[in-house]
């Protein structure tokens, strides 16, 4: 499937020309204070303004957005006073987000990602990835073979925003399987997700179509081998993602005949276990396969600011993908004995509630999502004798179990408490209540 | 935080992927494992030692030459230190470490294999 990023993303203006309280100016003033960087302040502020009509803002102890951030760590909106109970961020090496322009950027080890390739702000957390294909931006190289296509160079300007050298290919009236690489190893039994960003530069028409598949082109069409996308003169990111096990060794390009298209970034997965493909933020390869590490978001909250006898924990994010490992986040006493933890199931488009306490109690609720990979809201209310799941403003699951915590909720972090099962995905609001909310309010807040 | 760039050559997919669970892994209500470890294993495969040979109209003369090892390169992180400040491969690791010039055929984003190769081997 095509996933076109554009170059231009909305900011929610319209809604921002109506103003904000004073309350929550005050609350953004003091994170911006406190942030070495800040953005989508607009955004963010108009999903807390929801949490103030809602008659929520004053109860949320945590409320974390995708817009104050420094080295190391993602501040909270709120509280706005010590303990702030901010996420620290541990991710050793670069790696690269969509930003606010919709253009590609390098971001430093350590430092929060706000991602915006699904059209709006959110905090970018992911799992570790490599990509197979080498020379992601040298096509030029001999480990892309050009079979029946002619390569041409020129100076331009990349995804990235930034003057380079982009190849361009041309198909030619020709036998051949078109524009292919080789993985750098052997096909282990995994799901392929293979990216390209691409634009037309020429031919007729307004579109050209371009294969982008694990194998070559065939006559006819084998869909699930590969994706025949339409392609504008925009830079956007085209996308194949095998449904299942591949023993795919290599990437293949193939261009509609006398089009011509500027290509670069391109990037093959592979899932784990069998699993379908999936397509992570862009990875920059020269001469070898690289991986992007994880993001580990963990040390957040306190728990003066998690309630120890009932709560609720709501957050409004995306997978990465709706098929996977799992992925986490919880509220937790830093281990996995007391904990409360939304999971994107393994099972395809199904979330996943668990409350456990350390007298080995747990409650567990699974339910379907209209899809992991949207944005979804998604609130579990947690109180002996009364524990519910909440998606998207419906009540989907409760439970009349037992609950008495050993030890205190002392954490907040982006896996399921024990420092394993990480987040990949999108974020745009996480928040923490110390009170059991009625089912008015929780309607409300995941709505 | 100390951070190590291991490289490895096990005989089969099978005897990596034990030294692999041996790090720590857990397993979920329906048996999917999970690590519980903090390093960054990357399983690279059977490495392919050349390319496809085509000839002029494209058919296929030659297929690729693959290795016979079942590469993995590991990010370790805070590894135990030596009394003489160095570090170790963790046991049963440093008997399939190899070390190579360059970066090999993987690395890192952002860091570099011969800045943070274990050098006690």
């Amino acid at each position: 499937m095509a996933a076109g990023i554009g170059l231009g993303i909305s900011m929610g203006w319209t809604y921002a020309k109506k103003g904000f309280s004073a309350v929550i100016q005050g609350l953004f003033a003091i994170l911006e204070a406190r942030s070495t960087f800040f953005e989508n302040a607009n955004n963010s502020k108009l999903g807390v303004q929801e949490l103030e009509t809602a008659g929520l803002l004053d109860k949320a102890s945590i409320i974390l957005t995708p817009t104050g951030y420094s080295d190391s760590v993602i501040h909270n909106v709120k509280p706005s006073s010590t303990p702030f109970g901010d996420m620290a961020l541990v991710k050793n090496g670069t790696c690269t987000r969509v930003n606010k322009d919709g253009l590609v950027e390098t971001v430093a080890s350590d430092v929060p990602r706000i991602d915006y390739s699904k059209g709006e702000g959110a905090i970018l957390c992911e799992t570790s990835s490599v990509n197979q294909i080498r020379y992601s931006e040298d096509f030029s190289n001999a480990l892309w073979t050009k079979a029946a296509i002619s390569l041409t160079s020129s100076t331009g300007t990349n995804p990235k925003g930034v003057s380079q050298t982009l190849y361009t290919i041309t198909r030619q009236a020709a036998a051949g399987d078109g524009l292919f690489a080789s993985l750098a190893s052997s096909a282990t039994g995994n799901g392929v997700g293979m990216s390209l960003w691409i634009r037309r530069v020429s031919g007729p028409g307004s579109t050209g179509e371009v294969w982008l598949g694990r194998e070559p082109q065939t006559t006819p069409l084998t869909p699930s081998e590969g994706e025949l996308v339409d392609v504008g003169s925009d830079w956007q990111r085209i996308e194949y993602k095998s449904t299942g096990y591949t023993g795919t060794s290599k990437m293949y390009i193939n261009p509609q005949y006398l089009h011509s298209f500027q290509i670069w970034g391109a990037q093959t997965e592979k899932s784990g276990g069998g699993q379908p493909g999936k397509v992570s933020s862009y990875i920059p390869t020269t001469a070898t396969a690289v991986t992007r590490n994880r993001d580990n978001y963990a040390n957040g909250g306190d728990s003066t600011l998690i309630g120890q006898t009932e709560g609720v924990f709501y957050f409004e994010g995306a997978s990465l993908t709706a098929w996977s490992t799992g992925r986490a986040m919880a509220l937790s006493d830093g281990g996995a004995a007391n904990r409360v933890v939304l999971f994107f199931d393994y099972a395809a488009n199904s979330i996943r509630a668990l409350v456990r306490d350390g007298n080995n109690n747990q409650t567990l609720f699974t339910d379907v999502l209209f899809g992991q990979t949207n944005f979804n809201k998604i609130a579990v209310k947690y109180k002996s004798g009364d524990i519910a799941l909440w998606i998207n403003g419906t009540e989907v699951a409760t439970s009349t179990n037992a609950l008495s915590f050993t030890s205190p909720l002392t954490e907040l972090a982006f896996d399921q408490g024990n420092g394993s099962v990480h987040m990949d995905g999108f974020i745009k609001q996480v928040a923490v209540f110390k009170e059991a909310l009625s089912d008015a309010e929780l309607a409300a807040l995941t709505s | 935080m100390r951070l190590n760039i291991g490289k490895y050559a096990f005989n089969s997919e099978k005897q990596a992927k034990s030294k692999i669970k041996a790090l720590g892994t857990q397993a979920t209500d329906e048996g999917v494992e999970y690590p519980t470890h903090p390093h960054v294993v990357t399983e690279l495969g059977i490495e392919r030692l050349s390319e496809d040979i085509y000839n002029e109209e494209w058919e296929l003369l030659h297929e690729a030459i693959y290795g016979t090892d079942y590469l993995v390169d590991v990010l370790w992180v805070d590894l135990e230190e030596e009394e003489d400040g160095s570090t170790n491969h963790p046991y049963g690791w440093a008997t399939y470490s190899v070390n190579v010039s360059d970066e090999g055929i993987h690395s890192f984003l952002g860091l570099k294999y011969q800045e943070l190769k274990i050098t006690n081997n």
